[in-house]
């Protein structure tokens, strides 16, 4: 076994190695596409998007390399110290950073450098989370023994101490991150729960963070009293039937309590503490308005590139519409707009399975992990890629609200790119060694 | 396998489930009869801009100054230019086939180095007249590749007021570097009021989206014009300038060099600028400029020149005026205070300021009679009453500068106003050395020569601050934009000179006589039905014949005109500056003229043939 283990290189899945190179060289294609002019024609025009991506890629991949001298155990005795340092920095860019298209998200370093230390705020919250919930006494679930149990007002929840731990974690950055006025990167981290489910976080509270999703929308859209009406009657049926299953009537009251408090709060929240664009955004999404100048322009004009590939798409560097820079942030948050003109249904339709089968190989490898601490942090990175996948995509096909995310390893971006690569090549190093650890 | 790690097949399917929907989304949108590929295949989609019509100028009353009329330039698409019949086609527009292919070949050799895109049009000939058009549009068929753009350009009912109005050109780079509104080819106000107002006038251009077939003929818009931006039409701006008494001046002023300031004194609205020779700003428009920029650029008498406001000229004795409000404000002047002068002022055992005898010439009569040697008495007596001459001076020199002269109003809506040259007290000890100096040395300034230098504005504003005995409004030609008030918005302030009101009685009175009594300097300037307070001037000039200097106000009570004016080798303040004033002020006050015989001797006189 030990004559196995020496060689990293040798124990790497190839199939993630393979999927990360493929989606980072289809990008910079894509990039160049997006960006191609005539001034800037070469795809190593270092003055132009194409060409910075290209050094962006070469610093990744030596920062990946570099990740693999890493013993296994640095990034779960650092795991603190990095996330510390992460946090640090987000209170630094409130304070120092420079607002890019409304983020004040970026430290601005030359005028083409620029750092968003979100990006890496995520490598730091999945690495923390794995060192907590790698713990063998870590249970989201209260045990038998429930002096660990998590309670309000007396209350017992159905969740213990260390699992509310891992939800504060969680919440640090996205607040911090939330009022660089990044919404996109906030909502991102709505993916960590996505993998608490794995680990045992009961489903009441998934039940209750969709429950809140349609109570906000609703109440935006009809009468307060209604909607209260509609949760009451919701209250009557599970105080009769489930009262157990949720358990027991406090849980149930102090559920509702919640709910009407959050129907009572969105309108002021909508009225006053959304801006006028949220707004908007939220109206184009419920399909209330028809915002063709503002912001249900970007969408709409990316369907349409993307509607005029056909079947076989218009060819790399044909699409027409591309050319004419049809589609605003085309590099960066719409760079799937440029796969759907220039490679079609098929290309399309293409990158949307490897993608999926990357994020499924993540899982499956995640599983496969002897320490729990790396089973963990592969479930992190599968869902935080998993959310991003959905959202990006799904703006530019018009199934999902426009947040303003980057499509991982594929959209423009230094700091995304090597936030990425972080946080998957720790993985692959992980990974890598899984079988020197003992079960 | 345990049930804890048979979830991941919860998680498979959630993401096999989206990356589903992705599909089925993707499909509905690239794969049935689909309009978007159609569109993008068939035709070019083409970014057009449309350029709104610049906004109107009008005078106070309302009458128009600047309008739009539409020319028309030929564009040539080098990706669908088919050979032609380049001889019809320059014969057409009336451009040399030499000047054709110079043009064409250099637009290949720029597709060639990849700096410009085949698709991009590029103009073969500029602002073709309506006529043109109409013989050119029937045959265009025969010339693929090539259209017709239309675009709106100035034109000037009266040929008056080029230099005021300003006029509008082709944005050059430093622009659009600097300003991202602005692309190649676009026009932009150059001067005077086209510059000052440039947003106003000029709108808001639009981008239509548009379906073009290879003639570049528009095939419908582009998505129902769901992308377009509409463009805004530019706003007509009311000008404070009265059009009758511009071309009045003008014509007054024709074959002298020279520039004529009038403002409304209790508003700080210029009423008339004129300067001397003047052009036709149709001249400057299109086709026309190419034929006439060059010469009038070349002529020695320097038409584009905007002399009320660019030129300097020594104010000579106008500034007496000031230099009395000044001694008085500082205590050194009193009505009575007489100061000796046997024709002439001593500043040392061999040199002196000439003057005529006026013996025992007290303030009034001094401005009257416009005494040399009382007011070289008057500067000395103030820059005296200080420990250093450095120091009095400096007192001196703020006050003038308070009085709107050495500056160029920087709240005025009139661009490029020079300053002018009131010397700072270090200007003299380099030229003197440090404490080498005394008001006796610079005494010259006392009577508004040496150093001075003043502009028609300048000396058309001490009119003003006299009428308004003590303050004038910085001097202004916009008065409304579309519907705005732009006084009211309180874009142009109100200036203090911090002369206190009493001092101004003596001072006027001095000034009614010099228009109205006999042995004034300005008499010949002097109306029955209208009472003119005046002030003459000569200013040296080292270079030939002196100029011809004069400022008023009308009435006396209530004024209602201030003017400056500046006539060049005119020689006496009294010979033409102020028969021109008087008429000006009798013009826009009656709109009558009583006195033709004057009138016509002003015309006719010729100031630039001697």
């Amino acid at each position: 076994m030990s004559s196995r283990n020496q060689s990293i290189i040798g124990n790497l899945d190839g199939w993630l190695m393979a999927g990360y190179l493929f989606l980072v060289f289809f990008g910079w294609i894509n990039i160049y596409s997006s960006s191609y002019s005539e001034e800037h024609s070469s795809i190593f025009d270092f003055s132009a998007e194409q060409g910075k991506q290209f050094i962006w890629i070469c610093i990744s991949l030596g920062l990946g390399f570099f990740l693999f001298l890493f013993d296994t155990k640095f990034f779960q005795a650092f795991s603190f110290f990095i996330y510390g340092a992460v946090l640090v920095s987000l209170v630094l860019v409130l304070i120092f950073g420079q607002t890019v298209a409304g983020n004040k998200s970026w430290f601005v370093i030359t005028s083409s450098i620029k750092i968003q230390p979100s990006e890496f705020a995520k490598f730091a919250t999945a690495l923390v989370l794995a060192r907590i919930m790698g713990d063998n006494k870590f249970s989201f679930t209260p045990g038998i023994s429930s002096g660990n149990q998590f309670k309000f007002l007396g209350i017992p929840f159905h969740i213990t101490k260390d699992g509310m731990l891992a939800i504060i974690l969680v919440l640090i950055p996205a607040a911090l991150i939330l009022m660089e006025n990044d919404t996109g990167t906030t909502l991102v981290f709505l993916s960590f729960f996505l993998a608490f489910f794995r680990f045992g976080l009961n489903w009441i509270f998934f039940i209750t963070g969709v429950i809140s999703i349609i109570v906000f929308f609703t109440s935006i859209l009809y009468p307060v009293g209604f909607v209260l009406a509609i949760l009451a009657l919701l209250g009557l049926i599970a105080f009769g039937s489930m009262r157990n299953l949720i358990g027991g009537w406090k849980i149930i009251v102090l559920l509702l309590l919640f709910f009407t408090g959050l129907t009572l709060a969105v309108k002021p929240i909508y009225n006053h503490v959304l801006k006028e664009h949220h707004r908007k955004r939220i109206m184009v999404l419920l399909g209330q308005e028809k915002d063709m100048k503002g912001s249900g322009w970007n969408v709409n004009n990316s369907k349409m590139a993307i509607g005029s590939g056909g079947v076989l798409g218009k060819g790399f560097l044909k699409g027409s519409l591309t050319k004419l820079k049809y589609v605003p942030k085309q590099h960066t948050d719409f760079i799937f707009s440029t796969v759907g003109e220039e490679w079609g249904f098929v290309g399309s339709t293409v990158l949307i399975l490897i993608y999926l089968f990357f994020i499924m190989r993540l899982v499956a490898a995640a599983e496969r992990q002897r320490s729990m601490f790396n089973k963990v942090y592969g479930y992190m990175v599968a869902c935080i890629m998993f959310f991003h996948f959905f959202m990006n995509i799904g703006t530019a096909v018009g199934l999902a609200p426009a947040v303003g995310i980057p499509l991982p390893l594929v959209s423009y971006g230094g700091s995304s790119l090597m936030g990425f690569t972080l946080l998957i090549w720790v993985f692959l190093k992980l990974d890598s060694q899984n079988l020197q650890i003992l079960r | 396998m345990n049930q804890d790690s048979a979830i991941k097949y919860i998680y498979y399917s959630i993401f096999g489930f989206v990356a589903l929907a992705f599909i089925i989304k993707l499909f509905l949108l690239q794969i049935p009869d689909n309009a978007y590929k159609q569109f993008a295949n068939m035709y070019a989609i083409r970014r057009v801009v449309k350029y709104p019509a610049r906004g109107n100028i009008l005078d106070r009353k309302g009458n128009l100054m600047v309008s739009n009329e539409y020319a028309y330039d030929l564009l040539m698409i080098p990706a669908e230019a088919k050979p032609i019949d380049t001889l019809e086609l320059c014969r057409l527009v009336d451009i040399e086939k030499s000047e054709f292919i110079k043009i064409t070949s250099q637009v290949w050799a720029r597709i060639k180095e990849r700096k410009m895109s085949k698709t991009q049009a590029v103009p073969i000939a500029k602002d073709l007249s309506k006529e043109y058009f109409s013989t050119i549009q029937e045959k265009m068929y025969k010339f693929p590749g090539y259209f017709l753009d239309k675009k709106p350009l100035r034109k000037y009912p009266k040929p008056i007021a080029a230099h005021i109005l300003g006029y509008v050109g082709e944005v050059d780079t430093t622009i659009t570097n600097k300003n991202p509104y602005y692309q190649p080819g676009d026009y932009i106000g150059i001067s005077g009021i086209e510059k000052a107002y440039e947003e106003a006038l000029r709108g808001r251009k639009g981008v239509k989206k548009v379906f073009v077939d290879v003639h570049n003929n528009e095939k419908g818009s582009f998505m129902n014009g769901m992308y377009d931006t509409a463009s805004v039409q530019g706003e007509n701006l009311t000008t404070t300038l009265d059009m009758e008494l511009q071309e009045y001046g003008e014509i007054l002023m024709r074959n002298k060099k020279g520039a004529i300031v009038a403002i409304e004194p209790k508003t700080g609205e210029v009423l008339a600028m004129i300067s001397s020779p003047t052009y036709d700003p149709n001249q400057m428009v299109g086709r026309n400029k190419r034929k006439f920029y060059p010469g009038l650029l070349l002529d020695k008498t320097k038409p584009l020149y905007n002399r009320a406001i660019m030129d300097g000229y020594p104010p000579g004795s106008t500034f007496k005026v000031m230099e009395a409000l000044i001694g008085q404000q500082e205590g050194v002047l009193f009505p009575n205070t007489v100061h000796p002068c046997g024709g002439g002022y001593r500043i040392s055992a061999t040199h002196r300021v000439g003057c005529h005898a006026h013996p025992n010439a007290d303030l009034r009569y001094s401005i009257q009679t416009s005494c040399n040697a009382y007011y070289c008495a008057v500067f000395n007596s103030i820059v005296k009453k200080y420990k250093t001459a450095r120091e009095g001076y400096n007192v001196w020199r703020n006050y003038v500068l308070k009085f709107g002269f050495g500056q160029n109003f920087p709240d005025s809506d009139i661009p490029n106003i020079k300053k002018g040259n009131v010397p700072t007290s270090d200007f003299y000890d380099k030229r003197y050395g440090k404490g080498g100096w005394r008001a006796l040395t610079i005494i010259s300034l006392g009577i508004g020569q040496g150093e001075l230098q003043a502009n028609a504005l300048q000396i058309a504003n001490l009119a003003c601050i006299v009428a308004n005995r003590g303050y004038y409004i910085t001097p202004h030609v916009g008065k409304k934009i579309g519907d705005r008030d732009l006084a009211a918005e309180g874009h142009f302030q109100k200036h203090e000179t911090g002369i206190d009101d009493k001092y101004f009685d003596i001072v006027i009175e001095g000034m009614y006589g010099a228009v109205n009594v006999p042995g004034g300097t300005a008499l010949v300037g002097k109306l029955n039905h209208i009472v003119i307070c005046g002030k003459t001037g000569t200013a040296q000039n080292p270079h030939g014949k002196d100029h011809s200097v004069f400022m008023a106000y009308a009435p006396r009570e209530n004024p209602q005109i201030a003017i400056g004016i500046l006539v060049e080798n005119a020689g006496f303040g009294a010979t033409w500056a102020a028969p021109i004033a008087s008429l000006m002020i009798e013009k826009y006050l009656t709109d009558t003229i009583t006195r033709p015989a004057l009138e016509k001797r002003m015309m006719e006189g010729n100031l630039i043939t001697q």
